[in-house]
């Protein structure tokens, strides 16, 4: 069985925040040399004249130009969340499957379910499919479902033939049938191959078969005849399923209320010590954990905890859950517990090095300290930052998260396009209104009071001017001054452009 | 304690003595790390140790916001990074821009920025960094802080060996504190790039005074020694040439 969630970005952010459908969504990704263009959009915003692979300021022109009363959204295209999203799915679908897993493609927007011998479960095929799709109904997802004896004509049918809220059922003996007037496209093929074969005039899949094998592979290559096998099944094609990651936890009711922190630790190591055999067992650590305290008027807490790298150590967990527990407020008695790790990532072992190298010791030791502090001040007060290529000063940068991740990325440093001395190390947000004096009206500053104090100008550089992009919703336009007092104080001023005055940016400490 | 010839050089008796001094009053402090240099040669001649010494705290006392006193102290934390280990910085008014200090040369792989909620959370989670190995430097704006706190700053720099930068107010200046090196930071008016005049306020092991005019090259940022006071004979003419009226007329108007 094939199930096709159509322009699956749209339709993953539809669902999530379902005051888009009010709007002209817009999905936009950087290209090296076209700069950003529409990755995906909504039916409204193609209804508007725009389409993929539109550059995003030729789209944002017209909208303005055609003056359309729906508001335009604009947001990142975001491919990994998309697949991470339909892979949930995939998961969540194992009622109606043992074997669900994603097309094998780039950006998968279909779900491949392998429903050999399920016909008797469900009664049959067809009311297996019209479960599923009312399933996915009830999500807010609109599929189209194609049943076929194989994966590839249920695919090519679910795409090229689907009918809304009516599941396609193929028998084997009607597979050419209806395949056959469907375009080559529902054969998977390459898009080369599909503007080659548009270009020749063959236009359907029953003219793409009459052609010789010989001349077929010589002409495109191997792909549209091992469609063609995998179509009619003489070439075999498997689901590669995506299960359920295993489950880590455990839980601990209590005949008698615990009330002092002693015995609540107790308690704790004891689960914390069945989870770590979990982990142990599967060569996995810990890097999300999450702590359920259930209090005796049936009130519950819960504590999460972020690890900087994963870990299986018992008593390293029981560490940091006792230094979040300090600060946590839960119920007063205690009568269940439950520990449950939330993200795992592959256990980290190191070997013991004869001569260690001291530069890398550090690194082993700051570990222990991100994970300590973001236990007991949250994760949110421990961050690393990155650069971003924005211009607006707000915008330059942006967090990291430093724990509770599968994986340390890498992060590229950027590079800096503007000297030392040019930015302040101290940006006040948001910017203060300051009292400006000037001579001409778009001139220099020559004085301000900031703090009550009155600082004279003495030297100034600028203006720069700093324009935010044109789809924030809220545009900048600045001309930025850095200044020098008669003291040799220095101060980062702009002036707004929009005729909103002076404000203070920054402090050059 | 080891008394040295009596007959022998007088300077080396006083050298020896220093050291002996040094040694009983840091006594925890690993005294065989080498000093790391600030990158100013000038600067390294004003510091006792000539350089940063590993395990201390360093207080900036600057004389008001715009003053340079973060400025330098970032080419500090600079310096010292070029051996390794993180950067922890204090942020909890939530002001400190990471794309200034990437322009000074500061690996924003190497920083991780501390947004506590509370300063007694802050000054928790600042004596952690300087306990440990990894942390090369801890850079923080630092408010009033009890003498308990801050001799537990202190002791957690010996135990870690790191260095804590620490920004404060030049209204601190005089009271007492546990830092081994108090720095005051003046800026100062110039025609070239951005003169600062710093001066040994305090030092730990040793004798504090004299000070020094340093000026960042507008475009590189590139440090150098100044002469002092060479330009301010001629601001200060220019200046009054170009005052259009007297004081005397002003006031009467």
């Amino acid at each position: 069985m094939s199930l096709w969630l159509p322009n699956w970005p749209i339709q993953r952010r539809l669902v999530a925040q379902p005051e888009l459908k009010q709007k002209a969504v817009v999905l936009h990704h950087q290209q090296p040399r076209s700069g950003k263009l529409i990755a995906a959009c909504s039916r409204a915003a193609r209804d508007g004249g725009l389409s993929v692979g539109m550059s995003l300021a030729e789209a944002s022109g017209l909208w303005k130009k055609t003056v359309q009363q729906t508001p335009l959204h604009l947001e990142e295209h975001d491919p990994t969340a998309d697949r991470q999203q339909l892979t949930e799915l995939a998961r969540w679908c194992e009622p109606f499957s043992p074997l669900i897993g994603l097309e094998t493609c780039a950006e998968p927007h279909s779900l491949l379910l392998d429903i050999t011998g399920l016909d008797q479960l469900f009664g049959s095929d067809e009311k297996l499919a019209t479960q599923l799709q009312a399933a996915f109904h009830r999500l807010g997802y609109r599929p189209l479902l194609a049943v076929a004896p194989t994966l590839g004509a249920a695919w090519g049918i679910s795409h090229h033939g689907g009918v809304w809220g009516e599941p396609q059922l193929v028998a084997k003996e009607q597979v050419w049938d209806t395949l056959g007037p469907l375009p080559p496209a529902a054969l998977r093929l390459s898009y080369e191959n599909i503007r080659l074969l548009d270009e020749l005039g063959i236009g359907q899949i029953q003219q793409l078969r009459r052609l010789p094998r010989t001349a077929l592979t010589s002409r495109f290559g191997a792909d549209p005849a091992l469609r063609i096998d995998q179509a009619a099944g003489a070439v075999q094609e498997v689901v590669v399923a995506e299960h359920a990651p295993p489950e880590y936890f455990a839980a601990r009711n209590l005949e008698h209320p615990l009330n002092n922190r002693p015995a609540i630790a107790k308690l704790l190591e004891e689960l914390l010590r069945q989870v770590a055999r979990q982990l142990t067992q599967q060569d996995r650590g810990a890097v999300q954990i999450e702590c359920c305290l259930s209090g005796s008027q049936g009130q519950q807490a819960r504590l999460p905890l972020g690890l900087h790298r994963p870990t299986a150590s018992t008593g390293y967990l029981l560490e940091l859950l006792t230094a979040g527990l300090e600060r946590f407020v839960g119920p007063r008695e205690i009568v269940g517990a439950v520990v449950q790790v939330t993200t795992t990532a592959p256990w980290e072992s190191h070997q013991g090095e004869l001569f260690p190298d001291p530069s890398r010791s550090g690194d082993r030791h700051l570990g222990p300290l991100i994970d300590r502090l973001a236990g007991r001040l949250g994760a949110n007060a421990i961050v690393g930052v990155q650069t971003v290529a924005e211009a607006q000063p707000e915008r330059a940068f942006r967090d990291r998260c430093l724990v509770g991740e599968k994986s340390r990325r890498k992060t590229r440093a950027r590079a800096v396009w503007h000297g030392p001395l040019q930015r302040p190390l101290h940006l006040i947000h948001p910017p203060v209104r300051l009292e400006v004096m000037a001579i001409a009206p778009d001139g220099p500053p020559l004085a301000f009071v900031y703090k009550g104090t009155r600082h004279h100008v003495a030297r100034h550089w600028g203006p720069e001017r700093i324009e935010n992009g044109w789809w924030r919703q809220r545009s900048a336009r600045r001309d930025y001054y850095r200044v020098e007092t008669k003291q040799g104080y220095r101060f980062w001023l702009f002036r707004e452009l929009r005729g909103e005055g002076w404000f203070l940016h920054g402090e050059f400490d | 304690m080891k008394i040295p010839c009596l007959n022998g050089d007088a300077e080396a008796i006083v050298a020896s003595l220093t050291q002996e001094v040094r040694q009983l009053e840091a006594a925890r402090r690993v005294l065989d790390t080498q000093p790391v240099s600030s990158g100013v040669a000038a600067l390294d001649h004003l510091l006792p140790e000539k350089g940063w010494q590993r395990g201390s705290l360093v207080e900036w006392l600057s004389s008001g916001p715009g003053g340079g006193a973060g400025t330098l102290s970032m080419l500090a934390a600079r310096e010292i990074l070029l051996e390794g280990g993180a950067m922890v910085v204090a942020d909890r008014a939530g002001r400190f821009f990471p794309p200034a200090a990437a322009a000074w040369g500061i690996d924003l792989a190497q920083l991780i920025v501390l947004r506590a909620k509370s300063q007694q959370d802050e000054l928790w989670a600042l004596e952690q960094a300087l306990c440990c190995e990894g942390v090369a430097v801890v850079w923080a704006p630092l408010e009033k802080v009890s003498a308990l706190s801050f001799r537990r700053l202190q002791l957690a720099a010996e135990t870690g060996g790191g260095i804590g930068l620490f920004l404060r107010s030049s209204r601190v200046r005089g009271r007492p504190t546990w830092s081994d090196l108090q720095l005051a930071v003046r800026p100062q008016s110039s025609q070239h790039g951005r003169r600062l005049n710093v001066e040994l306020v305090r030092s730990r092991n040793s004798t504090a005074g004299g000070q020094i005019d340093l000026e960042l090259d507008e475009l590189t940022g590139v440090v150098r020694e100044v002469e002092r006071n060479d330009e301010s004979h001629l601001v200060s003419l220019a200046t009054q040439l170009a005052h259009p009226t007297s004081p005397r007329r002003s006031a009467r108007a």
